[in-house]
């Protein structure tokens, strides 16, 4: 209380002068008031109040010192000092403001971005105990799978569950695709949302057989029913089936974490209809969902985690015949649930990418302390004279430290500051260029949390650069430091350190980015297996069918929109599949028949699976090795013919000769016959090995949901307006969606790596520029202090050669120490990069040779000016000007 | 002139002070320098430069209290009043002294 008093009376100086002065002048005026009682004429009395008052000022110093804190003001004045020398030299300061800026903006950034994804709050209803139940292999549980949990779980309050479809909306304008997910009526009462118009689900809406019920978002309500307040009870045309609009969601409302399978924001929801009696697992293992609840009040994460586990062991002991038996393991023993909290679910891999960034934002920081370190520390040795003057005056050593403290005090402040601004925008720019969409991260904004940490930061920054300025630019020798001569010495030593320091940083960060830039290059340069130029690929979705059901029209009815598709002139071919190159597919399992492995068993590998029309290898152009592509005549209910790639082959040790071998398919059906073998394809991302691969004819399966490819030289716009016409006039109701060139889908899949490429790259680059400015200022303040040494090792005949081995060689000796700290680290740190980058390569040693070129390069570029004036000195007029 | 002995007293200048107000009136600063003089028969003379210092460092430490009030000749002026930590503060001060001032005494009769 009295503390804070004396820290307010120090900025109201004035109004307490004030009271000073009045109660002196009261005093004055009493004692006037008795000499003249006493009988004392005007004058004399005047005179002797004067001479009894004595000095005024020193008893108002005397007052003001009992009434404010005495080191505040004074460092007060030190920091009005420190402004005006900051002020003085306002280029240097400048750039120490810029670097701090960079430094401490870019960390403002991260943390702002690691607070979104782990300290803000969820927009949900007691958010902090949502968890999301996994399963075992990291899959997601089933629909039967969260009935058995609804009805025995004692540790969760409440489950609900989302999963997303495609669905198609007609009978309103252009058929258009929507982005739907469907989930039982506890979804909204769970997360705390309630509908902005009419109502969320009830119970009775998840039962099957009834028109689903739907409930739009605001700003599908917005964009496509013009915000209309009576669609209410309207109904709507979703995959050919009428469903009733109950509901319009608030505007604030979002659950769409592509982590947790909701890809994309949510246009409508539609209540499941949950079969009661469905058998419990048929194959696949009914649909897989979200699983979303909420933890009883006082239930741990731990005692949750051991019911749910419970209720797993329950499942496989009652229905421990379900559980298939996939890629020759038996499910059924590696069948379990846990629970993982809502929020890291949420953040799920971008975890890694973030301590990516912090890593490299704290490296880059720590470089721009030592490089505002060792400017300051030149300025501290240039100022020896005034710490000199200061001293003899009267200064302790303390108070100097301090002013030098407070003057970096004032640089980490503006830069926080300017950090602090260029934080919002660099939060923004992050998230744009984020590789995967990313609400949670999206809702990141400053706060007071974020100015708080940026506040800290940038002192903890000016503790960091300031002390040694401090301490060195401090000390003073009563003979040198007055005289016009500088020693030079340890000053110079503890700037080369700190150069070195800066190098060894930059050298690590340039390290980091060749690891990562080497990956991209690797997964670029590797052949694709097929050739991605000229083609279109686009999504289509049969009307009236059911997600990612079997539909044995649905392959005639593609074949028919083919026929018209390469009926245009200039599409060379066209074709569709359930999984091109680079985008996910079915994975099973194949024997073949008669292939056994040492136990006698039948042999059994996993393969993706893809169902693919005649033209499908003519449109990719993945080349034939033997055999037969598939006919138009490949038809029938049952599955006949099969073609596999080279690696499916490779492990079953076979070769071309696994054309005419069987596929085995079980005592039931008949075996399929493989009547080709094609190259590999990449199929699974940008991941360099091959997977096996089995084909199957879509004339005899296929699927409602499937890829279209087309092949053409015509620009792409010009070919998708032509398509859809054709698609349009075999059937008007099909919508297209999701189109893009394979160029673009390849370049698709390289987002992430050439993401993590372009900011490490950025960070080393930033790093390497403020080690090249550090070097060049060591450098040009060497030459300018030894300017006359200089001039008389000329005047006595030394080459220029040999004056610039002289000043460089010190400089350079530094230089290649911090290259070789960088380098080690960089080494040392190779597997933590390589994890957090999700990156397979090692790096080369051309890779590492041509981060030392690199960083050679810019050392003789930053030392080259400096050397050149010192190299072109003229003896004569250098001497004279001494 | 007492300039000697002046400087002696200042180390006991809050003693004198806090005796003054400890008849529990408030006074303003001329007029406990006054009494001060008048009760040692203007052996004592008390200088601004240390009297005002003292009373707003004696304020600080909360043994006084001041405040602004109208005095008899139309100008405001600052009043002190003792607080019962400035009583306390007295007592321990006058103990010690006296301590002293008696030590002193049978120091010079015996020696």
């Amino acid at each position: 209380m009295r503390f804070l008093l004396r820290l307010l009376n120090v900025l109201r100086a004035e109004r307490l002068d004030r009271d000073f002065d009045d109660e002196l002048e009261f005093h004055r005026q009493m004692r006037l008031r008795r000499a003249r009682e006493q009988g004392l004429d005007p004058a004399e009395a005047e005179w002797e109040t004067r001479r009894r008052m004595g000095n005024q000022s020193l008893a108002k110093e005397g007052m003001r010192d009992a009434r404010v804190l005495g080191w505040l003001v004074s460092s007060l004045q030190d920091l009005r000092h420190g402004v005006v020398l900051l002020r003085r030299d306002a280029g240097i300061s400048a750039l120490i403001v810029l670097v701090l800026a960079v430094g401490i903006g870019g960390n403002a950034a991260i943390f702002t971005l690691l607070k979104a994804a782990f300290l803000d709050p969820l927009p949900y209803r007691d958010a902090g105990r949502m968890v999301t139940v996994m399963e075992s292999t990291g899959w997601i549980p089933s629909v039967s799978e969260f009935l058995e949990i609804r009805a025995r779980t004692r540790s969760l309050d409440d489950v609900a569950f989302a999963e997303h479809v495609d669905m198609q909306l007609t009978g309103a304008g252009e058929p258009a695709r929507v982005f739907a997910a469907r989930v039982s009526a506890s979804f909204f009462p769970l997360l705390g949302a309630n509908a902005s118009l009419g109502r969320t689900f009830f119970e009775e809406d998840n039962r099957p057989g009834r028109a689903p019920a739907v409930i739009l978002s605001d700003s599908f309500w917005r964009s496509r029913f013009a915000a209309d307040p009576g669609i209410v009870g309207r109904t709507l045309r979703l995959d050919d089936q009428p469903a009733q609009v109950v509901g319009v969601l608030p505007p604030g409302f979002h659950f769409d974490y592509p982590t947790l399978g909701i890809a994309e924001p949510v246009d409508v929801y539609v209540a499941y209809p949950i079969e009661p009696s469905a058998p419990f697992f048929s194959s696949p293992r009914g649909v897989p969902v979200s699983v979303i609840g909420r933890l009883r009040e006082g239930v741990t994460l731990g005692q949750a985690g051991a019911d749910i586990r419970d209720i797993a062991r329950a499942i496989v002991r009652e229905h421990h015949a379900g559980f298939p038996n996939l890629y020759g393991l038996d499910t059924a023993s590696h069948f379990t649930l846990s629970v993982l909290p809502l929020r890291d679910a949420i953040v799920g891999t971008q975890r890694s990418l973030l301590w990516l960034l912090l890593g490299g934002v704290g490296v880059l920081l720590l470089i721009a302390c030592a490089n505002t370190a060792q400017l300051l520390l030149a300025r501290a040795l240039r100022r020896g004279r005034e710490v000199a003057i200061r001293s003899a005056l009267g200064a302790s050593r303390p108070r100097l430290i301090r002013q030098f403290l407070l003057e970096g005090l004032v640089l980490a402040a503006c830069g926080g500051a300017a950090g602090l601004v260029g934080a919002s925008w660099i939060v923004r720019l992050l998230v744009a260029i984020l590789p995967v969409r990313s609400p949670l991260l999206a809702s990141a904004h400053l706060d007071v949390r974020a100015v708080g940490f940026t506040l800290a930061i940038s002192l903890v920054s000016a503790i960091i650069f300031a002390t040694l300025p401090a301490v060195k630019g401090s000390r003073w020798m009563p003979g040198p430091s007055l005289t016009a001569r500088i020693a030079i010495g340890e000053g110079n030593r503890w700037r080369h350190a700190m150069i070195a320091l800066e190098g060894a940083l930059s050298v690590f960060l340039l390290c980091g980015a060749g690891l990562v830039a080497q990956n991209l290059w690797t997964l670029i340069s590797t052949p694709m297996g097929f050739d991605a130029n000229h083609l279109l690929a686009m999504r289509l979705k049969l009307p009236g069918t059911h997600n990612d059901s079997v539909d044995h029209k649905a392959g005639l009815a593609f074949q028919e929109y083919l026929d018209r598709i390469a009926a245009i002139p200039g599409v060379e071919s066209a074709a569709t599949a359930t999984g091109p190159p680079l985008r996910p597919a079915r994975i099973g399992n194949a024997e073949l028949v008669g292939v056994t492995d040492t136990n006698g068993q039948l042999k059994t590998i996993w393969s993706n699976n893809h169902l693919v029309s005649p033209d499908y290898f003519r449109t990719m152009r993945i080349p034939l090795l033997a055999g037969r592509t598939f006919r138009r005549g490949d038809t029938g209910r049952t599955i006949t013919v099969a073609i596999v790639n080279e690696e499916f082959a490779r492990r079953f040790g076979l070769g071309a000769d696994i054309v005419g071998k069987q596929i085995d398919e079980g005592p039931k059906d008949p075996p399929i016959t493989i009547v080709g073998m094609v190259g590999n394809v990449r199929t699974r991302g940008l991941e360099t090995a091959a997977d096996p691969e089995v084909y199957i004819s879509s004339l005899q399966l296929d699927w409602g949901n499937v890829y279209l490819v087309v092949r053409s030289p015509l620009p792409p716009a010009q070919l998708l307006k032509q398509v859809k016409a054709a698609i349009g006039s075999a059937n008007p109701e099909q919508a297209v969606y999701g189109v893009l060139t394979m160029d673009d889908l390849i370049a698709d899949a390289v987002t992430e790596p050439r993401f993590d490429v372009f900011l490490i790259g950025v960070f080393a680059l930033l790093a390497v520029a403020m080690a090249a400015a550090g070097m060049y200022s060591v450098i040009s303040c060497l030459v300018s202090q030894r300017t006359s040494e200089i001039a008389i090792r000329m005047a006595l005949g030394a080459s220029r050669d040999a004056i610039v081995r002289t000043v460089l060689g010190t400089t350079l000796f530094w230089v290649v120490a911090g290259l070789a700290c960088g380098l080690g680290l960089g080494l040392a740190a190779r597997s933590t990069v390589r994890s957090l980058s999700s990156s397979e390569v090692q790096g080369s040693p051309w890779m590492y040779a041509l981060v030392v070129l690199f960083f050679f390069a810019v050392t003789m570029v930053a030392a080259w000016p400096p050397m050149r004036r010192a190299s072109r000195l003229d003896p004569s007029v250098a001497l004279r000007c001494e | 002139m007492g300039g000697p002995r002046k400087d002696q007293l200042l180390g006991r200048l809050d003693l004198l002070v806090l005796r003054t107000l400890s008849t529990g009136r408030s006074m303003h600063g001329y007029a406990i320098a006054e009494r001060i003089e008048q009760l040692s028969a203007n052996v004592l003379q008390v200088g601004e430069g240390s009297l005002y210092p003292a009373l707003h460092r004696m304020d600080e430490a909360g043994w006084i209290r001041s405040e602004w009030a109208p005095s008899g000749n139309n100008r405001r002026a600052r009043y002190y009043r003792i607080t019962a930590a400035g009583r306390r503060q007295l007592a321990d001060e006058q103990a010690e002294w006296l301590r002293a001032a008696d030590a002193i005494t049978r120091v010079l009769r015996l020696a």
